[in-house]
C-alpha cells in the first residue's frame, strides 16, 4: 500500500517515543539481571551493568528456575503434541464434512474454548488425585490438555479450510479413505499451520500460572510459579528476580524471535477468524 | 464431502470425549457450588443457597465484582484504541522497519504473566523502584506516589501493566484487517479521493472495522473476567482487599481457606458474567464459520 | 486537461522484477491502453501513476512536472478499480461527495457537482441506495461518477469492465468512449482484453513480462506488429504462423515452409536475407484465400474442423503438423474432409525474425 509522505517523520518520531516505552521493561529485566547487589542498590537503573553477572543466573538456576525450566519441558513439549495430534484429527473432520450437528459441535468447542477455567479447576483437582496422578508430571499433562484440546482443535480447523478441497478430492477419487487422506494429504499439507498451531498452544500452557500453581509439588513445579516463588524469596533482589523472570520467559521469546510469521499467525487463529 | 456416521465417531470422539469432560466438571462446580464443602475433605451434603448468600454478604466479593468491572471498563478501551492507532501508523506511515516496530509492540504477549507481574511490581515499587527513581532523579516528589502500595491506585498501575501486555495483539489484529481484501481497496480509493491522517482513520476505516474491533474487545473482555496471575504476582490482592478480583477471590477461598463450595459459587459467578460475552462471540464465530 | 509521461519505469516486487524499464508518453485528451496478459506489469504500472506504488527507479511526469513524491491527491488523477472500492457504509450521493468533502468543496458545490454527474451517467435515481444494494453494472457507473466528479486531470481505468456480463461489458465499452471523447480527459487505461482495446484505444502500449512490446494506433498495431507477441496477441482468432526458409530456385525466391513454397519478389527476399534466412510467416486468419486448384502457387490442403458462428466461419485445416486458421465471412459449405486450395497473399503475408522475434516486413 502506498504510504502518505505527508506526515511520515512524525509518525516515526511518535512510534519511536512509544517502541522505546515499550522496550524499556525488557530492557530493565536484561540488565538488572546481570548487575551485582550494589549495583542495583545503586538504583541507576537504566545504565548497563559494568560487567555482565553470569552468577546472577546461576543462583536463579539454582534457586529452583532451574528445576522450574526442567518441569515445563517436560509438561509442555507432550502437552503440545497431545493436544495438537487430538486437535488436528478431530478438526480436521470438523473442518470437511458437513453433517447434521456440525454447527452445534463447533458451537460447543468453541464456548469450551474460551470458558475461563475456574469452572473446572475444582474438579480437575479432584480427577487427577483420585487417578493418582498427583504427584508426577502427568496430572499437569492431563489438565493442559483437557484445556487445550477444544482450541487446537478449533485453530486447525480453521487452518484447515484453506487447504484447496481438489487436493482431497483427487485423493478421494484415487480410493483414499478420510484417514489415509488426513495423514498423507492433510497434514503434509498443513505443516505451517500446524507450526503455528503448535507455538500457540505451547505458549498457552508454558505461561500458565493458576492450574501450575495449585496442582504441581515440589518437584513437579513449572517455571511460572517458581518465578512467583522467586520474587516472595528474594524480596527486593532484583537482580535475580529479573534472572529468574528471563530464564523463564526464554522459549516463548525465542519462540517469538524466530518464528514470529507463525507466532502471529497463531495469534490470530486463536481469535477463530477464519 | 458427506460425512459416514463410522468416520464421525471414529474423527470426532477425542473432541467429544474432552468436551463431555469439560461440561461435565462445569456441571459439577455448579453442583458443589450448592453442597457444604469445607475442609479438605469433600461434603456434597446439599446445602441449599448458603455460600452465595454468605458470598454475597462479603465484602471482599463486592470489592472483586467492582473491580472486574473496572478491568472492564479501564482495560478494553485504551488497549483497542492505542492496538487501531498504531496499526494504522503502521500501515500507512511507516515505509521501513515496520517489522521491527511490530514486534517490539508485540513482544509481551509471549511473556507469561507473572514474568510482567514481576517485572512491573519492580517498577511500580514505590522504595527502590524503576519508576520512582527515574521520577525522584528528575525531580518530582516521590513520597506521596506509592503507585501498586496505594489502595486508590494500585489497580490501574496492574491495568497498566495488562495495557502494556496486549496492545501488541489488538496491534496484529487491526493490522490483518486493514490488510484484508476488501478495506485495503476502499483505502486506497480514499487516498485517491485525498483523505489522509485523521480523515482517513474517520470515515473510512472506522466504519469499516466494526468486526476487527468486536473481536478486540471481546477478548480482552473475556481476559478481564478472569484475570489472576497479575494481581497474584503484583499485590497478592492488596494492598488490603482493594486489588481483589473474582479470580483470586476464588483462589484464596478455595486453596487456602478451604471453603470448596465458597470458591465453587465464586468460580459460578466468573462463569456466567464470562457467558454473557461468550455466547455471542461463539455465535458470532459459528455464523463466520458457516460462510467459509 | 494534461499529459503524462512515464520514464525509464523500473519497480520490483522482492526478487520479481514486474516493470522493467519502460517508458512511453501520453497525450492530451488521448485515450492509452495499457494492454497485456495477466502478471505483464500493466497493473503496477498504472498503480505507480496513480501513486498507490513507489517506483524503485524512474520518472511518472504529469503535465511535465515530476509527481514521484507526491501521494495520489496531490497529483490530480482519478481511479476506477476493478472491483469498484465503493464506500459500503455510505450512500451513492456520499459515495460520490466524498472526494469533493475531502477537498473541502462547499456543500452547495457539492450537492451541484453530484446531481450533474449522477444525470450524466444515468444513476440519479440510486442516490439514497447503498452500494450493497445495486447491480454490477450500477456499482461501476457510481465507480464511475466517483471519478469524474472531480474532474480530474488524469483518468486511470484498472479493467474496470472486467466483472460485467459480456453484453453490458459490450454495451459500457461504447458508453465509455463515448464519455471520454466528450470529456476529453486524458486515459489510461488497463485491460487483457485485446478487442477492448482496439475498439477503444487512441493508441495502445502492449505490454509482456514488464517490458514494453510495442505502441501504436490500433490500426498500427494490427497491420504493422513489431514483433511475433505483438502479432498473436492482437486479433482473434489470432495470426497464424509458420517456419520457413528463404531459398532461391532458378533464379526465383521461395519461402519454404516444408508444406509449400511460397514465391516472394527479390525486393522482399533481398531484404529478409540483409538479417537472416530463417524466418516466421504470420497471415491473419481473415487475409488468406481460397482459391481455384488451378491458380498458380496456391496450396493444397484438407478441412480439418469448420467453426460456424453466424456472422463467419472458422476452416481448420492442417498444413505440415499444425493447424492454420482462415476466417470467411457469413455462412459456407466446406466441409470436413473437403479438400481445397488456398493462398498467402504476399502483401498480407508478415514476415519475422526466428531468432529476434521481430519484424522483417
Amino acid at each position: 500500500m502506498r504510504r502518505v509522505r505527508k506526515s511520515n517523520l512524525l509518525a516515526y518520531i511518535v512510534l519511536t517515543i512509544l517502541a522505546v516505552l515499550w522496550f524499556i521493561p525488557l530492557y530493565l529485566a536484561l540488565t538488572t539481571s546481570l548487575k551485582t547487589p550494589r549495583e542495583v542498590s545503586e538504583m541507576n537503573y537504566l545504565a548497563p551493568p559494568a560487567q555482565p553477572q553470569i552468577e546472577n543466573y546461576v543462583d536463579a538456576w539454582n534457586s529452583g528456575i532451574g528445576l522450574g525450566l526442567f518441569n515445563s519441558i517436560i509438561i509442555s513439549i507432550p502437552t503440545t503434541l497431545i493436544c495438537l495430534l487430538l486437535g488436528s484429527w478431530s478438526g480436521y473432520f470438523l473442518s470437511r464434512f458437513r453433517f447434521k450437528h456440525a454447527p452445534l459441535v463447533f458451537f460447543i468447542a468453541t464456548i469450551a474454548t474460551f470458558m475461563p477455567y475456574q469452572i473446572v479447576l475444582i474438579p480437575i483437582t479432584q480427577l487427577i488425585a483420585s487417578l493418582n496422578l498427583g504427584q508426577s508430571h502427568l496430572g499437569l499433562i492431563f489438565a493442559y490438555t483437557l484445556l487445550n484440546t477444544p482450541l487446537a482443535t478449533l485453530v486447525t480447523a480453521t487452518f484447515f479450510t484453506t487447504i484447496p478441497k481438489e487436493l482431497e478430492e483427487a485423493a478421494y477419487i484415487d480410493g483414499c479413505g478420510p484417514i489415509r487422506i488426513y495423514w498423507n494429504i492433510i497434514l503434509p499439507v498443513a505443516k505451517p499451520a500446524l507450526a503455528s498451531a503448535a507455538i500457540l498452544v505451547f505458549t498457552q500452557v508454558w505461561n500458565e500460572f493458576l492450574i501450575a500453581l495449585t496442582l504441581s509439588t515440589p518437584s513437579t513445579k513449572p517455571v511460572t510459579p517458581i518465578v512467583a516463588e522467586l520474587k516472595g524469596n528474594y524480596v527486593a533482589q532484583w537482580h535475580i528476580q529479573m534472572a529468574g523472570a528471563v530464564l523463564a520467559v526464554l522459549p516463548p521469546l525465542i519462540l517469538f524471535l524466530f518464528m514470529g510469521k507463525y507466532f502471529i499467525r497463531g495469534l490470530l487463529a486463536g481469535t477463530l477468524k477464519a | 464431502m458427506k460425512a459416514s456416521f463410522k468416520y464421525a465417531i471414529i474423527f470426532l470422539s477425542p473432541l467429544f470425549f474432552i468436551l463431555g469432560i469439560l461440561y461435565f466438571m462445569t456441571f459439577w462446580t455448579i453442583y458443589i457450588s450448592f453442597t457444604d464443602w469445607v475442609g479438605m475433605k469433600p461434603n456434597y451434603s446439599l446445602a441449599g443457597l448458603k455460600w452465595y448468600e454468605y458470598m454475597l454478604s462479603s465484602e471482599k466479593f463486592w470489592v472483586s465484582l467492582k473491580n472486574n468491572i473496572l478491568w472492564l471498563l479501564v482495560f478494553i478501551a485504551p488497549t483497542a484504541v492505542l492496538g487501531l492507532l498504531i496499526a494504522y501508523v503502521l500501515e500507512l506511515y511507516i515505509v521501513r522497519g515496520e517489522s521491527v516496530y511490530r514486534a517490539i509492540f508485540l513482544y509481551p504477549t509471549a511473556l507469561s504473566f507473572v514474568v510482567t507481574g514481576t517485572l512491573w511490581a519492580w517498577i511500580y515499587d514505590p522504595a527502590n523502584g524503576v519508576l520512582n527513581s527515574i521520577l525522584s532523579a528528575l525531580g518530582f516528589d516521590t513520597s506521596k506516589l506509592g503507585w501498586i502500595c496505594d489502595p486508590n491506585i494500585a489497580i490501574y498501575c496492574l491495568i497498566a501493566a495488562a495495557i502494556w501486555q496486549y496492545t501488541g495483539f489488538a496491534i496484529v489484529l487491526f493490522q490483518s484487517a486493514l490488510r484484508g481484501g476488501y478495506l485495503k481497496n476502499i483505502i486506497e480509493a480514499a487516498l485517491v479521493d485525498g483523505a489522509s491522517g485523521w480523515k482517513l482513520l474517520r470515515y473510512i476505516i472506522i466504519p469499516n472495522i466494526r468486526s476487527a474491533f468486536v473481536i478486540v474487545a471481546a477478548l480482552l473482555a473475556i481476559f478481564s473476567l478472569k484475570v489472576f496471575d497479575l494481581v497474584y504476582v503484583m499485590t497478592q490482592g492488596g494492598p488490603g482487599i482493594s486489588t481483589y478480583v473474582l479470580a483470586f477471590y476464588m483462589y484464596m477461598t478455595t486453596f487456602w481457606q478451604q471453603m470448596v463450595s465458597l470458591g465453587a459459587a465464586i468460580s459460578v459467578v466468573i462463569f456466567s458474567l464470562s457467558m454473557i460475552i461468550i455466547i455471542p462471540y461463539s455465535y458470532y464465530a459459528l455464523k463466520r464459520w458457516l460462510l467459509r | 486537461m494534461a499529459t503524462v509521461e512515464v520514464r525509464n519505469l523500473v519497480k520490483r516486487f522482492g526478487k520479481v522484477i514486474a516493470v522493467n524499464k519502460i517508458s512511453f508518453k501520453v497525450n492530451d485528451g488521448e485515450f492509452f491502453v495499457l494492454l497485456g496478459p495477466s502478471g505483464c506489469g500493466k497493473t503496477t504500472t498504472l498503480r505507480c501513476i496513480a501513486g498507490l506504488e513507489d517506483p524503485d527507479e524512474g520518472e511518472i511526469l504529469i503535465d511535465g512536472k515530476v509527481v514521484n513524491d507526491l501521494p495520489p491527491y496531490k497529483r490530480d488523477i482519478a481511479m476506477v478499480f476493478q472491483n469498484y472500492a465503493l464506500y459500503p457504509h455510505m450512500k451513492v450521493y456520499d459515495n460520490l461527495a466524498f472526494p469533493l468533502k475531502m477537498r473541502g468543496y462547499s456543500k452547495d458545490e457539492i450537492d451541484r457537482r453530484v446531481k450533474a454527474i449522477a444525470k450524466l451517467l444515468h444513476i440519479a435515481d440510486l442516490l439514497d441506495r447503498k452500494p450493497g444494494e445495486l447491480s454490477g453494472g450500477q456499482q461501476q457507473r457510481v465507480a464511475l461518477g466517483r471519478a469524474l466528479v472531480r474532474e480530474p486531470k488524469v483518468f486511470l481505468m484498472d479493467e474496470p469492465l472486467s466483472n460485467l456480463d459480456a453484453k453490458l461489458r459490450v454495451y459500457m465499452r461504447a458508453e465509455l468512449k463515448k464519455l471520454q471523447k466528450e470529456l476529453k480527459i486524458t486515459t489510461i487505461y488497463v485491460t487483457h482484453d485485446q478487442v477492448e482495446a482496439m475498439t477503444m484505444a487512441d493508441r495502445i502500449a502492449v505490454m509482456n513480462k514488464g517490458k514494453i512490446m510495442q505502441i501504436g494506433t490500433p490500426k498500427e498495431l494490427y497491420h504493422k506488429p513489431a514483433n511475433l507477441f505483438v502479432a498473436g496477441f492482437i486479433g482473434s482468432p489470432p495470426m497464424n504462423f509458420f517456419e520457413a526458409s528463404l531459398i532461391e530456385e532458378k533464379g526465383k525466391y521461395y519461402l519454404d515452409t516444408g508444406f509449400a513454397k511460397i514465391e516472394i519478389p527479390s525486393w522482399m527476399a533481398e531484404n529478409i536475407r540483409k538479417e537472416t534466412n530463417e524466418v516466421i510467416i504470420g497471415i491473419r486468419p481473415e487475409h488468406i484465400k481460397i482459391v481455384g486448384k488451378d491458380t498458380p502457387g496456391s496450396i493444397k490442403t484438407n478441412v480439418f474442423v469448420v467453426e460456424p458462428l453466424g456472422t463467419e466461419t472458422i476452416i481448420n485445416v492442417k498444413l505440415g503438423d499444425k493447424i492454420c486458421k482462415i476466417r470467411l465471412l457469413g455462412e459456407t459449405e466446406y466441409a470436413p474432409g473437403e479438400t481445397i486450395h488456398i493462398m498467402f497473399p504476399v502483401d498480407k503475408m508478415r514476415i519475422f525474425n526466428k531468432h529476434t522475434e521481430s519484424l522483417i516486413i
